[in-house]
Formats: structure tokens, sequence, C-alpha cells
């Protein structure tokens, strides 16, 4: 069976962000199917048989974690639908906010539904003006039709859904940063426990997911559980966008099934290498958090089980392709420059660490490194991962481990060299 | 749901406990003498859990008794406890734990304990001593912040040795309410700071210094006046209102080096106000009462003593003043002089004036300003003492009814006029002061005899709540000046009541066994913590517990 592309099915055809466009292909059918046809637990059972994965990083299974959200309780429930891309290497979700953006709101208001949620919230990057634009235009569009607010579609569920900004925080992709930030308090993760499932935004229970897995909800609500299973392989059903970005001729987002391989998304859909002559050295599978992989690795498949069997993740599927010219050592100070940066500074290891280690690689990469350095790198990813409030410190250690495991010589080379080979060589 | 009184077993370093379902592990250990380090957890604030030096390994125990740990360590401050739960504080992952965090603290610590306040009661040098790596790996340079920063009247902030544990904030956030700290910048430029224009100035600002576990935050009055360690300390009670805050006494060379709260939960929990903490240049102001004078002249005790007396019993019915500042045995010695000073037959005469200031707030201070009006009014009542004010007991005297006036601690002249005080004394009323500091009373004294003030006070007070808690002095009274119990316990002597050498734990017994209100207490039951009046006296506090 040939594999049918539906997220991006309506990238490129402007109609559909009109909402009469949006229907005109298809659209909200499947919000009036679980309105009037099935209950919310109906709907929540229907995700979980579907197997579907968290498209955010983690990859966990998005129907058991609305499982975790009590029902009938004092409190309202929340959902929020974390559109705060920011992962390095990652822009996918900006896609589908820009190209389809009723279809991220139909998601968005039947997981709601499921969760017996009456107030859902769109949290944006601030970058993504545009995009938030978009989105606003078609929220507001289905406010003045009757589909938010009191007895949606003539049914008696009640939905507000809001749209709130970011303003410029990598952490506040973090579900618990994003809450602190939601509610209007500095950007830093929660102490956990209590779990957004029981204490979220407002003290309330709230559940969070990203934009491209909400995106999925309504082809599984419409076309049903057994047909998503279909896609792909066990345990990693579905569609899956893909994004690529460096050293290939077609840079871009890729719809496709988690049997691709690496070299299959480099080669075939991303053009093969931007420079002939200069073949791929590295590639960062899931964005900027996950283990590098070396060219010789290439052949393994992008789904969340085998890229974890390589000793990586699928992570946020953001592909960052390097070829030969690209020095590791600066790739990573690139990196722990990042997470130096957006480390929120609020507990010891990833306040501390992440400044470290973008110290120590720039000293490296400039020529100022000393033996010490190289195991030292290894070392001060240990002491961070794991030590977190948050998963920031993980993923400031991930890379780091990784690229100096990889690619030893290269670490080395700069310190007997004092300084950057490959800067030579490009100079030269 | 978990309910306070529910319990569940666990094991911490192989000992077994059982322990409130509630709780976390590391207010178990806490509990239990089981050392964890930590910074940022604080008993009387929220959990953030951000410092992370308090993790331990933590696994549970499995039905065929095997334990299956958690893969990554858990901070103990915010690890519920569970039934079966299996802490281990002491092995090697711990410790290296431990250390390797310490090295993070360190890195961009400026490592100045040389000139640093903090020495010797800093918990960054404490633990880098158990858990320090000894020599750094840190080549780069350090992160440079602010040092000397004025953020408010009382307090300096010297950002470099900030560990951003937030201790301050949350304390500013969750005790006064009043928010005037916060974390500025992010990653290794995360900084403490208050609001342009907004400084830290609440009545309870010193506290974050206390709290701050490293030098960065130090109190302006106490800064570079000394090394902790040339310091004594005693346990005492702030007088400085009817709270009667638990405090530390630091002192050296028979002066006041700083007072610091000590916890008492029922009372001021970790915290006291600025007034109280910054109470010793009000005390040590102003001239101290050298020696015993009878009429102007300079004489010794057993002359001043003996006079006293004499002058006492020849008035028939000699009136009393007695500060509220005064212990319970001053008081009750008081009472003591005057009684048996009287011919009988009349009730005794006794003025307790009211020195408020202010209104109660919702956290510790309240308006009257004295430590043991509750106490004294008990005692009064329980001699069927005839209260009257100054003023009334001035009248007398000018009209001829009145010709001795026992003074404890007062200045007349701060409550009627100097006119009125002359008036009463060219009528011929003898004043017999016991007195620390010379002041409009003790210039019209007969008999002026010197006394000892906090903290050279040895004895117990009543705060507004009805709690018994004991004062303690920290050095003697100056000079030739006796404690106030001293002065009394003699004169009451030589009036027949009592020993001369009766202490003043003698006297809290004597007069808890004579005194309804404190049926059943001793001065050795009042422990740390002190004791709430027994019975019926002990009305429940309209503000109830502390905040």
């Amino acid at each position: 069976m040939a594999f049918e592309k539906v997220l991006t099915r309506n990238v490129g055809n402007p109609a559909v962000l009109s909402l009469a466009g949006y229907e005109g292909v298809g659209g909200y059918v499947a919000l009036r199917k679980a309105l009037k046809e099935m209950t919310p637990l109906e709907v929540t059972e229907e995700v979980k048989k579907s197997g579907l994965r968290g498209r955010g990083g983690a990859g966990f299974p998005t129907g058991v974690k609305w499982g975790f959200v009590p029902r009938g309780g004092e409190r309202p429930v929340y959902l929020i639908n974390n559109a705060d891309e920011s992962e390095p290497g990652t822009f996918k979700d900006r896609l589908l906010m820009a190209h389809d953006p009723h279809l991220v709101l139909e998601g968005t208001m039947i997981s709601a539904y499921a969760l017996e949620c009456h107030h859902a919230f769109i949290y944006i990057r601030g970058e993504y003006v545009r995009e938030y634009e978009i989105l606003m235009a078609a929220l507001t569009e289905l406010r003045g039709k009757g589909y938010l607010g009191r007895g949606i579609l003539g049914s008696d569920y009640d939905l507000q859904v809001t749209i709130v900004r970011g303003a410029g925080a990598y952490i506040c992709g973090e579900e618990t940063a994003l809450m602190n930030s939601l509610e209007g308090r500095r950007g830093e993760p929660r102490l956990k426990p209590p779990f957004p499932a029981q204490r979220g935004i407002f003290g309330s229970p709230t559940n969070i997911n990203n934009t491209e897995t909400l995106a999925n909800i309504p082809f599984i609500i419409e076309r049903g559980a057994a047909w998503f299973t279909g896609i792909g392989k066990e345990r990693n059903a579905g569609p899956k966008l893909y994004c690529v970005s460096g050293h290939v001729r077609n840079p871009g987002v890729f719809e496709l099934p988690m049997t691709i391989t690496c070299n299959e998304l480099i080669q075939e859909h991303a053009g093969g290498m931007l420079h002939s002559g200069h073949p791929v050295k590295a590639f960062i599978p899931g964005g900027s958090s996950v283990p590098v992989l070396r060219a010789d690795e290439l052949d393994v498949v992008m789904s969340y089980d085998d890229l974890a069997e390589a000793g990586t993740m699928l992570g946020s599927a953001g592909g960052i392709v390097m070829d030969e010219t690209t020095c590791m050592v600066d790739a990573l100070r690139n990196l722990e420059a990042f997470y130096d940066h957006e480390s929120c500074g609020q507990c010891t290891p990833c306040r501390q660490g992440c400044g470290w280690l973008h110290s120590l690689l720039t000293r490296l990469e400039n020529g100022g490194g000393v033996e010490a350095d190289i195991p030292l790198i290894t070392e001060l990813a240990d002491n961070i991962q794991g030590h977190t409030i948050c998963p920031l410190g993980d993923a400031a250690a991930m890379p780091a481990r990784a690229m100096v495991a990889k690619f030893e010589d290269e670490f080395r080379a700069h310190v007997t060299r004092k300084g950057c080979p490959l800067r030579d060589k490009v100079m030269a | 749901m978990s309910n306070a009184t529910a319990k569940v077993e666990l094991t911490i370093d192989g000992q077994s406990l059982k322990v409130d379902a509630t709780a976390t592990v590391l207010e178990v250990a806490l509990a239990h003498q089981v050392e964890i380090p930590y910074f940022c957890y604080h008993p009387y604030l929220s959990v953030p859990g951000n410092c992370r030096q308090c993790e331990v390994k933590v696994g549970s125990r499995q039905e065929d008794g095997s334990i299956r740990w958690m893969p990554k360590l858990q901070v103990s401050c915010n690890m519920p406890v569970a039934e079966g739960l299996v802490v281990d504080t002491r092995c090697d992952e711990v410790i290296q734990a431990q250390k390797n965090n310490m090295e993070f603290l360190l890195i961009n610590h400026p490592l100045d304990c040389p000139i640093c306040d903090q020495v010797g009661e800093c918990w960054l040098q404490e633990h880098a001593y158990t858990a320090g790596m000894g020599e750094t790996r840190f080549r780069e340079e350090k992160v440079h912040m602010d040092k000397r920063v004025d953020i408010g009247p009382h307090v300096l902030l010297d950002k470099e040795r900030c560990i951003q544990c937030t201790r301050c904030i949350r304390f500013c956030d969750e005790v006064t309410g009043t928010s005037e700290l916060a974390l500025m910048a992010r990653g290794n430029h995360t900084e403490v700071d208050i609001f342009p224009g907004r400084p830290l100035d609440n009545p309870y600002s010193g506290n974050v210094v206390d709290i701050c576990p490293v030098g960065a935050l130090t109190l302006k009055e106490f800064r570079f006046k000394s090394r902790l360690w040339f310091l004594k300390t005693a346990d005492s009670i702030c007088p400085g209102c009817a709270r009667g805050c638990n405090i530390k006494i630091w002192h050296r060379d028979h002066a006041i080096a700083r007072l610091t709260p000590r916890d008492n939960p029922e009372v001021n929990k970790s915290w006291m106000c600025d007034q109280g903490r910054l109470l010793a240049p009000t005390l040590e102001a102003g001239e101290r009462v050298r020696e015993p004078r009878v009429e102007g002249k300079a004489v010794d005790w057993q002359e001043a003593l003996d006079e006293a007396v004499s002058r006492l019993r020849r008035s028939g019915r000699p009136a009393g003043v007695i500060h509220p500042w005064s212990t319970l045995e001053e008081g009750w010695l008081a009472l003591k002089v005057l009684a048996a000073a009287g011919e009988g037959g009349r009730p005794m005469l006794m003025a307790l004036p009211a020195h408020e200031q202010g209104e109660d707030d919702d956290l510790l201070l309240r308006a009257d300003k004295s430590p043991n009006r509750r106490g004294l009014e008990n005692l009064l009542t329980a001699r069927d003492a005839e209260s009257a004010s100054v003023a009334d007991l001035l009248d007398r005297a000018v009209a001829g009814e009145l010709s001795a006036l026992l003074v404890v601690g007062e200045d007349l002249a701060t409550l009627v006029s100097e006119e009125k005080l002359a008036a009463a004394t060219a009528a011929g009323l003898e004043l017999i002061v016991v007195a620390s500091h010379e002041n409009a009373t003790t210039r019209a004294g007969t008999i002026v005899l010197p006394a000892g003030i906090f903290p050279e006070v040895d004895g117990t007070v009543v705060n507004f709540q009805g709690r018994v808690q004991v004062m303690r002095a920290a050095y003697p009274p100056p000079f030739l000046a006796r404690t106030g119990a001293w002065i009394l316990t003699r004169l009451a002597s030589r009036l027949g009541d009592g020993s001369e050498d009766a202490r003043p734990r003698d006297l809290f017994d004597e007069l808890a066994a004579q005194v309804p209100a404190f049926q059943g207490l001793t001065f050795a039951r009042l422990g740390a913590g002190g004791c709430v009046l027994p019975g019926g006296a002990c009305e429940t506090p309209a503000s109830g517990s502390v905040g």
C-alpha cells in the first residue's frame, strides 16, 4: 500500500486557510464524528488503540498520557497544544500552523473533547509571528461561526481555545516551564511531583501535547485506529514529519512512515549532499539534543525504537546533516553555546555545567585545549545528565557525550595541533 | 488520599522507621539524625529542589525481598515517603553525586572566604569540607557579577557568592508576601536582585540574611563586626514586643554583636522582625546607672538596700510601678516587697503602664511593645493588687496619701510630665528606683538601685499567646549594677519575706505554686520552647498560630 500523506496534504493549498476551504477538503468531519457519535472515553480509547506516540521528543504514548488525567474532579481539566517548537533543527509544527491552521485547531478541539476539557490553550513560539497570525485568523473565524463557545456544532459540549505567545525562550517548550510562562511566571520548569496531570496550570489537571501529535488526532478519529497502525511499523505507527537541514540540496519537511532510514531521508528526500565531493560526516537525527550518528551508522530506520537501539533518539525528528567540512568540536561548541544561553539557571548542574561545557569547548576550538579536557567533557555530561529538574540538562549532555565518543580523534587533534585542523584546511 | 495520621514504614541506611505518610525523605532523615547535605530546602518555605545537593538513592522493596532501585538519584527534599521505600544516603553513587554538585557550585563562586563574613556558618564551606574535590578542574574565566549591591536599608548583596538557592526570594514571596526579590537573567548569569527603585525594605528583611546559606546576603549592621568564633551565645527571648520571639544573643566583651532568631514553631518559626534584630543600639544608648545612690550620694549596696527598706517600711503603704519589660520573678518580688513593707489590711497599689506602638501585624509584630504584660497582669490579679495609673499615684502623693513609691524599670517622666513628677516629690514622695539607665526618674529618686536590663537578666516572661518562656542572661550587668531579681530578693528578704539566695528558677517555682494561672508549671518543665499557661488562664490568641 502506497504511503498517503495526510498531515501535509494541504501544504501549498491556501484555500484551506479559510473554514470553508478546509471543510471543502473534508475538514471538521472528524470533530463532528467525535461530538455526535463518540463519548470522550471512546475518543481516548481510539487514540490509545492507535498507539500514537508523542511527536514532541519523548515519544510517550498519547492515549496513555490522556489516561493519567483525572475526570470529573472538582477542578477543570486543561489541554495545552505545545507549539513552542524551539529545538534546533526542527520546523515541522511551523509548517502545519502556517499551511493548515484548521488541522491544528481541529486536532486540539477533538483532544479537548476527549479530555472533557472546556478551555484549551495553544502556546506558540514567540518568534512564529506569521504562524501566529494565520492561526489566530483561523481561530477568529471559528469563534465567529459557532465552532467554539457554548454547545459547539449543536452538541452540548462547550469549548474555548486561547492562543498564548511565548517570549522567546527554548526552555518554555519544556511542559512545566511552558505552564509557568502561560501563567505569567518566570519560564522555569517545575519540580515533579506533582505531575501536570495532577497539578498543571492554575493548580488544575493539565494535559500537554505537541502540535504534530494533536494534528494526527482528526485522522485517527475519522479513519480509525486500524488505519493508523497500518502505517509504519509496530509501536512506531502513523505518519511522521521529518525535518532535514544542513548540508543537503533540498532541506525541508517530509511526511514519511517510520520505516525510512537516515540515508534514504538524506539521499532520496532531501536531495542528497549539498556539494558533490563532500560526503556526509555526521547526522543528528532528532534535533540538537540527541546523540549524533556517524556516516557509517546511517542505515538505521528512523523510528523511535530503531534509533533508540542505535543509541540515539528520534526526538523531534529534526535531522541535521553535516558534511566532512564540518568541525565536530565547533559543532558541539555551537550546540553548547545554545544550551548555555537557554538554560533557565534554576538548578545547579545545568546552570553551571552548560556554561562550563561552552567555555571549555570554545577554548578547545581556539587552540587552548589540554589533554584532560577530553575526558572532562564526558564527565561533565555525566554529572549533568539525570541530576537536573528538567531534561534541558540531559539535552545538553547527550550530544556532548556522543560527539566525544564518536569523533574523539578530532577532539584530540585540537589539543595536539593547538587549534582546529579543519579551519586550517579551509583557510588554506 | 494521604491522611495526616497515616504511617508508612521505610528504611534509611538500614534503619527501619515508621513515619508520617505525608513526609518527605529529607524531613525524615533530618528528624532521625541521618545527615543529608542541602542548601535550598528550608522547613518553613516551599520546596524548589534547585540546589540538587540532597540527592539520594531510592528504591522499593519487592515482594521477594529484593530492592528495585530507581534509575536516577532523587532529590530527597521532594521525594515523598512510601511504604517499603528504601533510601541509601551513603553509597558511592550518592557521595560522588554530592562531590560533582559541589564542584558545579564552586566553579563560579569567588572563593573569597578570607574576606567573607559568612565564614563559620557557611554551608558551602561546610559541604566543601565533606564533599569538596580539593582541587579545581575549572580552567575557564569565572562569571563575574556585581558585589556589594545595596538592596535595602539593612541588607547587602554579593551576587558572585550567591548559589541561586532562592531561599531569600521564597521568604519574600511566601512569608512576608512582599516579593521584593526575584531571579533575573538566565543560565550561569542568573542573579538574585530587586526591581529598580523597589528596595528590600520590609519589617522582616533581616531574615533573608539568616537563611542565606552562603555569604551573598549580609546584614549591614553586623558586616565585618566580628568573626563568629569570637562570639559567645545565649538562648533568650526578644523583649521587643509581646510576641516573645525566641532568639540567640551573640555577644562579645559584654556587648551584643547581633541577635538572630531561634526556631520555635509555636511562636516565631525561625523568623524575627528587624526592630527586634536591631534592638541593641537602643539598649546600649544612654548612660547606665553605675552605683547605688541614696539622696544623690553614692553608697554601697548594703547601705542602699537597708535605707530602701527603712523608707519603704516608714511609708506605711508604699505603692509600686513596674515596667512590663520586667520578668515574672521581678514582678513577683516587687509584689512581695510591697506586701511585706505595707501595714496590711489594704490591697497593694501597683501601676503596670502600657507600652504600645503601631498595630499587630499578621506575622510577628505586636502593638504591645513589652514582653511580659500578660504574665505580670496574672501576678497582679493573683495578689489582689489594686491597679492604678502613674498619674493617679502621683496625685495621691500630692494629696498626702502616698509617701513612698517603688519604681521598677519605668521612667515616670515618659508617662507623665516632669512637672507632675516634681510636684509629687516636692510633696514628700520618696522614689525607690530600680533602674538600668539614668533618666528623669533616677534624677528625682531618693534611692537609686542600679539594675540590669536585657540581655543581662535571667527570668521568665509570658507572651501574648500565654506562653511562658525563659530569658537567659548573656552577661552580667555592668559597673555595680545587679539584676532586678537580685535587688528585689534582698529587699524582700530584709522585709522578712524569703531568702536572699533565691535564684530566679526558685522564684518561678514559688510563684507557679501560688498563682493559679501558673498551676502545675515548674521552671524545669519550661524547656527550650516554653509552656502555654495551663487551663483557663490560657486564652486562645485572637490571631491563632504564628504566620
